[in-house]
């Protein structure tokens, strides 16, 4: 019988300000909680810029199905991020495309589902979430609170293989939040691995069903942020 | 010897640019030349980019060729005219409007309207993050944001230029007969350009339509998406992108007039 082979891994993952690396294996179907600390947005985006390769980590290997990241091609690196739906902590737009046009753009770049077919899945999600459908216009008009769950629309739409979260419940309300919740776990049963990134305390739920890291930097334990271990790993 | 040596840093500098503009060309050519193999969303922004950069600019070029027209043809028709070397015209309207004013002209209007925006517009893309964006969703930039616009800037050039072409010759004559010059009979007029246009001229028309255009787009969006971080660099590098523009353009003119006429 052949091992699965791991959706993520960071292997000895480490920024200068950190004192023990970031370590995980993400399994299909798995979940990362990476705990920052409050408001820790630069943190976040770092952690999804190198689960993406989008950047290499100051230290350690990060690999995506098996292989690092640096050892692809530009073209198949650009195929494994086709398949990564991220949900931003910076900027999330692009600002000359409506919305919607944003939400279809990989799906639309990298397949051949018809636009009409994607309208309707899109609409479909961001029911789900609360909105009546996808915004309209452009992000600069849109408010915080629905453009937050358009981006959740975003990942979703295109069938991930793996979700990268950063702060995804940053403006949004506990309802929308449990929906969402609800459509990650979906996800995670088609084999979608999670890699959440959040500065909240996991739910008990999210305790048994994730790996749970919390990264405590020097300043945090400084202003008495956090309490607890650094970067331990609890189930 | 620190004078020869700024000399030969800027050398070395303006070196590495051409070598860069040059990868990236080479690299466009060979996804353009695949249409087959285009992503829907690169389809979407060539349509926008040509609306933009072609169909946009039709006024303000028809404008700017009915005054070269009333200016350039009507002038050359009469002088020409009252020294009884009516048979000139031809020869030497396509020398001076088909060669070099058209293609010249037509390349400094779409570098002010076209070249300045795109690269504002992806200097303010990297500024805000946004290449990030589209880098995170598995979008090259390249085929994404480069392309459409190199190949945009290109054919609207070419289509631009015979606009001004035609248009230019067309108000020349019919302003001067509107004026009561003396022009000539029409039909003999266009037997005179028509048979003066060479096939060098064609070739050069098309190397100085296509190639400035491709280039405008190339240098335009290098300069915008070599943008750091902060506000300032998007009309810092309107300018580069500018300013590298024009240089290419007169670099390509002189080369292909030399090689197509020398």
């Amino acid at each position: 019988m052949t091992a699965l082979v791991p959706i993520l891994e960071f292997d000895g993952v480490r920024w200068t300000d950190l004192e023990s690396p970031l370590q995980f294996r993400l399994e299909p179907g798995g979940c990362v909680f990476v705990r920052t600390r409050v408001g820790n947005f630069e943190r976040a985006g770092a952690i999804g810029r190198v689960a993406c390769g989008l950047a290499a980590p100051p230290h350690g290997t990060i690999r995506f199905r098996g292989r690092e990241w640096a050892e692809m091609t530009p073209a198949e690196a650009e195929r494994a991020r086709a398949a990564i739906g991220r949900v931003l902590s910076g900027a999330a737009w692009i600002s000359n495309l409506d919305v919607e046009e944003n939400v279809l753009l990989s799906p639309l770049h990298h397949g051949r589902r018809p636009r009409a077919e994607l309208r309707a899945e899109a609409k479909r999600l961001a029911r789900s979430f609360g909105l009546d459908d996808v915004p309209a216009g452009r992000a600069a008009g849109v408010p915080r609170r629905d453009l937050q769950r358009a981006q959740w629309v975003r990942a979703l739409l295109i069938n991930p293989l793996l979700l990268v979260l950063e702060f995804p419940e940053r403006e949004t309300l506990p309802s929308e939040q449990a929906a969402f919740a609800a459509a990650v776990d979906e996800a995670r049963t088609r084999g979608a691995g999670v890699v959440w990134i959040t500065d909240r305390e996991p739910a008990p739920k999210e305790r048994n069903l994730c790996i749970v890291i919390s990264d405590y930097s020097l300043s945090d334990d400084a202003t008495g942020v956090e309490s607890q271990g650094k970067n331990a790993y609890s189930a | 010897m620190i004078f020869l040596a700024r000399i030969g840093s800027r050398l070395v500098i303006a070196w590495r640019r051409m070598i860069e503009a040059s990868a990236l060309s080479a690299g466009l050519l060979r996804l353009a030349v695949r249409p087959s193999r285009w992503p829907r969303t690169t389809r979407t922004v060539l349509g926008r980019q040509i609306l933009f950069t072609g169909m946009d600019a039709i006024p303000f070029i028809l404008a700017v060729s009915v005054a070269v027209g009333l200016t350039v043809v009507l002038q050359t028709k009469v002088w020409l005219g009252r020294v009884g070397q009516s048979a000139l015209a031809g020869p030497i309207l396509v020398a001076v409007i088909i060669r070099e004013l058209g293609p010249l002209l037509v390349n400094f209007v779409v570098i002010g309207r076209s070249g300045t925006a795109v690269a504002a517009e992806l200097a303010s893309m990297s500024v805000a993050g946004e290449v990030e964006v589209l880098e995170s969703q598995g979008l090259d930039p390249t085929a994404y944001l480069v392309l459409p616009r190199a190949l945009a800037m290109a054919v609207s050039v070419l289509g631009l230029t015979l606009l001004f072409t035609a248009t230019s010759f067309a108000s020349g004559f019919l302003g001067g007969r509107l004026l009561g010059a003396p022009v000539g009979r029409g039909d003999l007029f266009l037997d005179s350009v028509f048979g003066a246009i060479s096939r060098a001229d064609v070739v050069n028309l098309l190397a100085k339509s296509l190639i400035p255009g491709w280039l405008t787009a190339v240098e335009c969006s290098i300069a915008g998406l070599s943008a750091g971080t902060s506000l300032t660099e998007v009309p810092q590098a309107a300018t580069r992108g500018v300013i590298r523009s024009v240089g290419s353009l007169f670099l390509i003119s002189i080369l292909v007039s030399v090689l197509t006429y020398l």
